[in-house]
């Protein structure tokens, strides 16, 4: 039995033994255990946190009514500070606009049909002004107004899912514009919204029931490798963006990764195969993986590797590589060299699961665009699991550059 | 979590999706600490904490319909839905320098706890957090969710979609690093 299996049994105890009896039971490791169970009892001890009462009272008082009044999109959250927060609708109830003198003399029902078509029109004008505006426009914002209106009519579960993936999509195509264009500096507001659309289908999606989940999965999957090929061809133009357009991407980024390994994770557990997903996807999305010009490519097939790894300094995310490069395979006709480095590539913030190795690919021997944020665990890749695999270990890669290509242990050069 | 513990939940859940508000009550008595502490741990902020716990309730009261007990369990779906509004928060502040985390302010009050021993357990749990800061990700991911949320290795395998072997494993693998960490700092053993 392993010294992890032997804390397993002690954590677990299954036969209700005293301490003493299980350390007993694994004399060759007792000292070691010894260790780690105190050392889990004084975590265990420490990091639970608790609400105070009131709060939790109050928290519970506002629940309840929430739950009375089965409504509770229409509740405001009480804020920390105890204030009620204040929905826009609230607060345009508690304060009406006057009506001019001159309308009060018309029926309240041809008020109310003036006042609905006066919108609609105002409405019209303003998704017709935005339609189809960019980034730099003065009419984006509307855009994206407009947008958040008409997708309030998606009805079912299942429609929001698509709907959300469909403005996410759209976004998307919106940033591959201003970056061809040299924009992509003004591109936060469209950065923020691709992350919202992208982070409420993934939220819709979690809720689907099982057979829509893994139908709505295709399309989930398929605008995540879109994102990721996206992002992954901004390449060097990330390290010029302002740091508000820089956090946003890697926000929208940190949720793509997220969202990808659980549509691939949702899609392989239901017998189909991510790979399929990609290349029986329908336009609009499949325009979106192709490569932008002078980019990198969107594998779009699984690869084989094997050779020896290379080893590389640790020089963030500039590695120099040493030694012969790995190489893989990628859709059969395009070679992609990869380099291989151990960095410490921080993800978009303290919510974001994995940090993991990022690699280098390099197109033909062309510098080419750090994969940085990748979300693949070792495992996920089917990796050697250990962290600590020897850097010049052979190994055979099966699935993994369907966007993001190989993140590796590499123990770094002395 | 024990079987009846589990029937508890299950019974909670039925009455809750039949709009019972004591049953809603009663899941956010047994799981509002957890969800707190969770949120907590990951946000750093007692303030921001409570509003991702409400708005995680809020959410469960909406979407409890669509929940299937055939896929992960409850508190494992509970979670997702805390990890998911932990996100929108996090995003929504992400033009902001990450919030320090307050240790000595989230302690529970001193009343009635020896000074000394108020202190040594902050001072503990600084260090403890300044250890997680170097374990991977996925490792302080397997800590939070094991220890801040309370959860067992199977729900913590559901929460982060990952096999119950590779929690363990991870979970190993991050109590040995936590353990060389604070040695190495002076707080262990």
């Amino acid at each position: 039995m392993s010294q992890e299996e032997a804390l397993r049994y002690c954590l677990e105890n299954p036969d209700g033994l005293s301490t003493e009896e299980m350390l007993n039971r694994f004399p060759q490791y007792r000292e070691e255990l010894q260790s780690l169970l105190a050392l889990h009892g004084r975590v265990a001890h420490v990091l639970p946190q608790t609400l105070s009462p009131e709060r939790r009272a109050a928290m519970k008082a506002r629940l309840m009514t929430a739950a009375s009044n089965h409504q509770p999109s229409s509740l405001a959250p009480i804020r920390s500070n105890g204030h009620l927060a204040v929905s826009p609708a609230d607060r345009a109830a508690s304060h009406p606009t006057p009506i001019p003198l001159r309308q009060r003399s018309l029926s309240a029902s041809r008020r109310a049909w003036r006042l609905v078509a006066s919108l609609a029109g105002a409405f019209l004008l303003v998704w017709f002004l935005s339609s189809s505006a960019l980034p730099d426009s003065p009419f984006y914002s509307a855009k994206l107004a407009t947008e958040d209106v008409l997708l309030n009519f998606s009805g079912a579960p299942a429609a929001h899912v698509y709907a959300d993936l469909d403005l996410a999509n759209t976004r998307l195509q919106d940033l591959r514009t201003m970056f061809l264009s040299g924009k992509l500096a003004q591109s936060g507001s469209a950065l923020d919204n691709y992350g919202r659309h992208l982070d409420r289908a993934g939220s819709a999606w979690n809720d689907l029931p099982t057979a829509e989940r893994v139908q709505a999965s295709r399309v989930l999957y398929v605008s995540t490798v879109a994102g990721h090929g996206t992002f992954a061809a901004f390449g060097g133009t990330v390290k010029q963006l302002p740091p508000d357009v820089e956090s946003a991407l890697l926000g929208a980024t940190s949720i793509l990764d997220e969202l990808g390994e659980s549509s691939s994770q949702a899609l392989k557990a239901a017998g189909v195969d991510p790979d399929e997903a990609l290349q029986s996807a329908g336009q609009p999305v499949s325009a979106l993986l192709t490569p932008l010009p002078g980019s990198l490519p969107v594998p779009s097939s699984t690869a084989g590797f094997s050779g020896s790894l290379p080893t590389v300094s640790p020089a963030g995310l500039s590695p120099t590589p040493v030694g012969t490069p790995g190489r893989a395979d990628i859709a059969g006709t395009q070679t992609a060299v990869l380099y291989l480095a151990q960095t410490a590539v921080a993800a978009g913030g303290s919510a974001d699961t994995p940090v993991v190795p990022a690699a280098i690919i390099v197109v033909q021997g062309t510098p080419g665009t750090p994969l940085a944020h990748a979300q693949e665990t070792i495992a996920a890749a089917n990796f050697p699991p250990s962290p600590t695999s020897p850097p010049n270990e052979t190994v055979a890669v099966p699935v993994v550059p369907t966007v993001r290509p190989i993140m590796l242990p590499v123990t770094p050069s002395p | 979590m024990a079987q009846a513990d589990i029937e508890q939940v299950r019974t909670w859940v039925a009455l809750a999706r039949n709009g019972d508000p004591e049953a809603i009550g009663s899941i956010y008595e047994y799981y509002s600490d957890r969800i707190y502490s969770y949120a907590y741990s990951k946000l750093g902020d007692p303030a921001e904490a409570e509003d991702v716990t409400q708005q995680v309730f809020l959410k469960m009261i909406e979407k409890l319909d669509g929940f299937e007990w055939q896929g992960p369990g409850f508190a494992s779906w509970l979670f997702r839905i805390a990890h998911n509004q932990i996100i929108d928060t996090v995003r929504r502040h992400s033009r902001h320098p990450q919030v320090p985390m307050d240790v000595l302010g989230s302690l529970p009050s001193t009343d009635g706890i020896d000074p000394p021993k108020y202190a040594e357990r902050a001072d503990f749990l600084y260090q403890l957090r300044t250890a997680m800061l170097k374990l991977s990700d996925l490792q302080a991911q397997v800590i939070t969710l094991k220890y801040a949320a309370e959860l067992s290795n199977s729900e913590v395998a559901e929460v982060m979609s990952r096999s119950k072997n590779a929690v363990n494993s991870l979970h190993y693998e991050a109590l040995k690093n936590l353990e060389k960490h604070l040695t190495q700092s002076g707080y262990f053993p």
